[in-house]
């Protein structure tokens, strides 16, 4: 049977209540302080190109190239467009030289675009704004 | 109107058009506006009265068991994990637990918090995977206020998981010997604030679905599967529940943490057997998983959370069974002392529960098909498999039973006819 009561409650409450959903792209969405998975930052200085993360990644993601700024002359390219965000080679970086952090908007326009310290210019390899790691985070 | 239950005794002509000149044949997928993924039923209506349901899976089928024998251990973690999108972390607790029960034959042991903390993630989605389900179901029979208000509530579970594992589908938060993040005190005390608010927000839709009319007319008598053919076809979890068979995995062979508190544990059942049934049985065990998570929480050990096991697992044939939202997981994992797989092989609920989904079909009315499908909480991707259909039309098929003597000769027929097939 119809209950009219619990109907026009339910909605006097729901008018003053707050809102449950965000105005997304204008305001900022919610996000953990610590602990999330987003898109990768490599320290070169500490890399030694030990190829850990190349043999830890899941779905081959990480790609090992040749380079002149580590010691066993290669880098990780990594795309983020095969990226699973399991951190597995977060975990076994033994430098602390790869590491995921909180910048999690990764849309692209191009599948170019995913694929990130594909080149080995300096600027390129320290990290952008916006990606910038806290110390206590790692 | 036609006396349902007339036809439901039905008569053995059903599911024979040549014998029936009065029934029409529907197809109801790959494509169809109720389904989320593609499947296909045949089914056989008698003006609005569905006579016979035929179901035919293999539409997606990806073949991660055969990519599972290329990858380490750690990699299928997170490859099985991608089997189902809701109920994946399951998925990687069977296959660990498969593993760890290889390596148990060495001495190997998985500490005690890790355990925990599996077990509270496991739950946590099962919590997420009830609540969609109710959304999705409201949705079906037209009650989208529900849908919107239930979809809310989950929000919840999911910050609580995006803010344990960093991530908010695939968690990622297994390893072969433990679990890979820990859980501080502001995390365990979030949670159980929150749990407390799911509890009353779930008792809010537990009121709602038993006392009002707009679920009780579209779900009531609608997809019944009597206890006694939810039992002859292999009903698995809230399907067989719903229709009173009392099994679940937790209850019947604890896995993880599970056995620690067995004795709150409640197998919930309920006896009208129809998709109210389902509905009432998924609330109540989501309740019944916030009372779990919260004594977890509460009883948790400290230790290590992770002890580290050796690359090669030992020959061994294991198969772990869990109890995934939808009902019983086998993972049957061959191990050949190789950091890989021998062989994998998984069997996930929705391939034991389609058969249900034409028996209780039978009877109901056409416009119903679509909730009486829902009911189950198909996952057609994750139960998917290499079919070889012999005989297109299903309906003139012959079957005959082979004896032993008889297969026998076939195969040396087939060997001296083909004799070097090999080359």
């Amino acid at each position: 049977m119809p209950r009219p009561a619990v109907i026009v409650w339910e909605a006097l409450k729901h008018v003053f209540s707050k809102k449950a959903t965000i105005d997304y792209p204008f305001e900022e969405g919610v996000k953990p302080l610590v602990g999330l998975r987003g898109a990768h930052v490599l320290y070169i200085d500490l890399c030694t190109g030990c190829r850990a993360c190349e043999r830890a990644c899941p779905p081959l993601a990480i790609v090992m190239v040749p380079s002149e700024l580590t010691k066993t002359k290669k880098r990780p390219v990594i795309n983020l467009g095969q990226c699973i965000f399991c951190g597995l080679c977060e975990d076994a970086c033994r430098y602390d030289a790869l590491f995921l952090t909180d910048y999690i908007e990764l849309s692209a326009f191009q599948q170019q675009e995913m694929i990130i310290y594909e080149t080995e210019d300096p600027k390129d390899l320290t990290y952008s704004e916006g990606t910038e790691p806290k110390e206590e985070d790692s | 109107m036609v006396d349902k239950k007339k036809i439901k005794v039905g008569s053995p002509q059903t599911g024979c058009s040549s014998c029936m000149p009065n029934t029409f044949e529907i197809p109801l997928g790959p494509q169809h506006p109720a389904l989320k993924e593609p499947t296909h039923f045949l089914l056989e209506v008698e003006g609005e009265i569905i006579v016979n349901a035929t179901p035919r899976i293999g539409y997606v089928h990806r073949g991660i068991e055969k990519l599972a024998e290329t990858k380490t251990y750690s990699a299928n973690l997170t490859l099985v994990e991608r089997v189902c999108g809701i109920c994946s972390h399951i998925h990687s607790i069977s296959l660990a637990n498969a593993a760890e029960g290889a390596l148990a034959l060495e001495g190997f042991e998985v500490p005690m918090r890790a355990q925990y903390i599996r077990t509270i993630v496991a739950e946590l989605e099962r919590i997420h995977s009830h609540i969609l389900w109710l959304g999705v179901a409201a949705h079906e029979i037209g009650f989208d206020t529900l849908f919107m208000l239930s979809w809310r509530d989950r929000e919840l579970t999911m910050d609580l998981l995006e803010d344990i594992s960093g991530n908010r589908v695939n968690y990622a938060m297994n390893e072969i010997g433990g679990s890979r993040r820990d859980m501080n005190q502001s995390q365990i005390d979030r949670m159980l604030k929150y749990m407390d608010i799911t509890i009353e927000r779930m008792e809010r839709y537990k009121d709602i679905c038993l006392n009002e009319n707009t679920i009780r007319m579209r779900t009531q008598e609608v997809g019944i599967l009597l206890p006694q053919k939810a039992r002859e076809l292999c009903a698995v979890g809230p399907t067989a529940r719903a229709s009173g068979v009392a099994i679940d995995v937790r209850y019947d062979d604890p896995y993880s943490a599970y056995g620690e508190f067995r004795d709150i544990f409640n197998v919930v059942t309920y006896d009208s057997n129809d998709v109210f049934s389902l509905v009432v049985v998924r609330i109540i065990e989501t309740i019944e998983a916030c009372i779990y998570i919260k004594w977890m929480l509460k009883n948790i050990p400290d230790g290590p959370i992770f002890k580290k096991a050796p690359r090669k697992v030992p020959e061994a044939q294991i198969l772990s069974r869990t109890e995934a939202p939808r009902g019983e997981l086998i993972h049957y994992l061959w191990s050949n002392n190789t950091n890989k797989p021998y062989r994998l092989k998984i069997t996930t609920p929705t391939l034991s529960n389609i058969n249900t989904v034409s028996e209780m079909m039978k009877g109901d009315y056409l416009a119903d098909s679509t909730i009486t499908l829902a009911s189950i909480d198909p996952c057609f991707s994750c139960e998917d498999r290499m079919i070889t259909v012999v005989n297109n039309d299903r309906r003139k098929a012959k079957v005959e039973t082979w004896s032993e003597s008889q297969l026998r000769k076939y195969s040396n027929d087939w060997h001296t006819a083909n004799k070097r097939w090999k080359k």
